[in-house]
């Protein structure tokens, strides 16, 4: 199935896209990450969140078809 | 208390009263770093009556610096920020007791500062210090007001507050120095960062008088292009508050560094330290050699380097390398790390990485 991915901040510049369409296997976080690092390598050594409708998900999170949030931290001030 | 006629206004507020104003004129805040969000957070803590203030800044005021931190003039240029900052809000605000060191915040001297404080506000721009402030309020268990920005993107959240989660619970993976670009390479607009400073110090307040709804376990994110914002919710990860608690974040505010945690070798400014007849030569054109004992080895160090990328020092087996670590630490310079790998190593390494 395909989920929205909505990247944010430096992701936008360093992957030159801000929205993607993902094919995942699985309603799963593992599923996502996976097929998210591997859509784009680059972010296998960064440091970001992934979030659906405005939480942080994680390992045992249940997931919808709604579109996931990619957040970097920033560090400008 | 006597009526101070001064703050009428925010008083008349039922959430304040005349009680919160004698609270925050009780209150002490400290502030690190006094730039884009610094200055205007400074400026309105300050004049909303917080009573003491302590900046912590290393840096001098640049001309590039004037657009935004709108605290300095044409003449402070090459001032220390926080003398400035200091005679400014002192200047403005006779209610507010301003202290300040001029100091990047590191190790030595993160415990002392903490602990005095009720309330820690992150306004640097550095990821490292970021982590660094985080850790000592993980330790010392004071609330901090964390702001910060990619161009017109802000970020904002209180961490460690009643209990709450910590910038490591919510990003546990700590970034690499070259992983977020600097403003100096990213830019940065006034508008966006001091609107994000005034965010910033309303939570500074609602920490301070315990009001509700301060934004703890929740990232607000917003875009000042488009007016797209989030409130991302995010939980407290035991493992990462162990992990600061039994001091093993420690290690990760080092300044040392070995060759095996450099990443690209691309990253770095280069320093032998070693010199001109000292064995074996490295051949690399990217390495400069400045000798420990040259005349004037800071101004040659920071003409040479490109702020962008951290400070690599080595030499022939560390010594001289932690030492010229130390001069740029308690000189304000951010970003060097002594390499302390021997000259062997370092050469076998970059005969690898350089093929």
């Amino acid at each position: 199935m395909k989920v929205e991915v909505r990247f944010f901040g430096q992701l936008i510049d360093k992957l030159g896209l801000a929205v993607c369409q993902l094919e995942i296997s699985a309603l799963k976080f593992e599923a996502v990450r996976d097929a998210l690092e591997q859509a784009f390598p680059a972010l296998k050594s960064m440091s970001y969140q992934l979030a659906q409708n405005n939480a942080i998900i994680e390992g045992e999170t249940a997931l919808d078809q709604s579109a996931i949030d990619v957040f970097p931290p920033f560090s400008g001030g | 208390m006597k009526e101070n006629s001064r703050y009428l206004r925010q008083q008349t507020l039922e959430q304040i009263g005349v009680e919160g104003q004698k609270q925050l004129l009780e209150s002490r805040v400290l502030v690190i770093g006094a730039g884009g969000l610094g200055c205007p957070l400074l400026q309105i803590l300050a004049s909303t009556g917080v009573g003491y203030l302590t900046v912590v800044d290393f840096d001098r005021i640049a001309t590039h610096n004037l657009a935004r931190q709108m605290l300095f003039r044409n003449q402070d240029v090459g001032r220390h920020k926080t003398e400035v900052v200091t005679e400014y809000l002192k200047a403005y605000f006779p209610d507010c007791k301003v202290a300040y060191h001029t100091a990047l915040f590191h190790e030595n001297n993160a415990a002392e500062l903490i602990r005095t404080h009720d309330v820690v506000v992150d306004a640097t721009d550095d990821i490292n210090t970021r982590y660094l402030i985080n850790d000592y309020c993980v330790l010392h268990n004071k609330p901090l007001v964390f702001a910060a920005l990619y161009k017109f993107e802000g970020q904002l959240t209180v961490f460690n507050y009643k209990g709450g989660p910590s910038l490591r619970c919510l990003y546990p993976k700590k970034p690499q120095y070259q992983e977020i670009p600097t403003c100096e390479q990213s830019g940065m607009l006034a508008t966006v960062s001091s609107s994000l400073a005034q965010f910033q110090a309303t939570e500074v307040i609602k920490v301070l008088l315990g009001l509700p709804g301060v934004l703890s376990g929740t990232l607000w994110y917003y875009d000042f292009l488009n007016h797209s914002q989030r409130s991302i919710e995010f939980k407290v990860n035991a493992a990462q508050l162990e992990y600061v608690k039994n001091k093993k974040a420690e290690t990760e505010h080092k300044i040392h560094i070995s060759i095996e945690e450099l990443g690209s070798y691309e990253g770095y400014n280069w320093i032998d330290l070693r010199s001109k007849e000292e064995t074996p030569l490295l051949p690399f054109e990217f390495i400069f050699q400045l000798p420990i004992s040259s005349e004037n080895f800071l101004d040659k160090l920071q003409d040479q380097c490109e702020s962008a990328k951290p400070i690599l020092f080595f030499c022939q087996s560390g010594s001289r390398a932690k030492k010229a670590q130390e001069l740029c630490l308690n000189s304000g310079l951010q970003n060097s790390f002594a390499l302390l790998n021997s000259i062997e190593d370092i050469s076998t390494y970059l005969s690898t990485q350089c093929q």
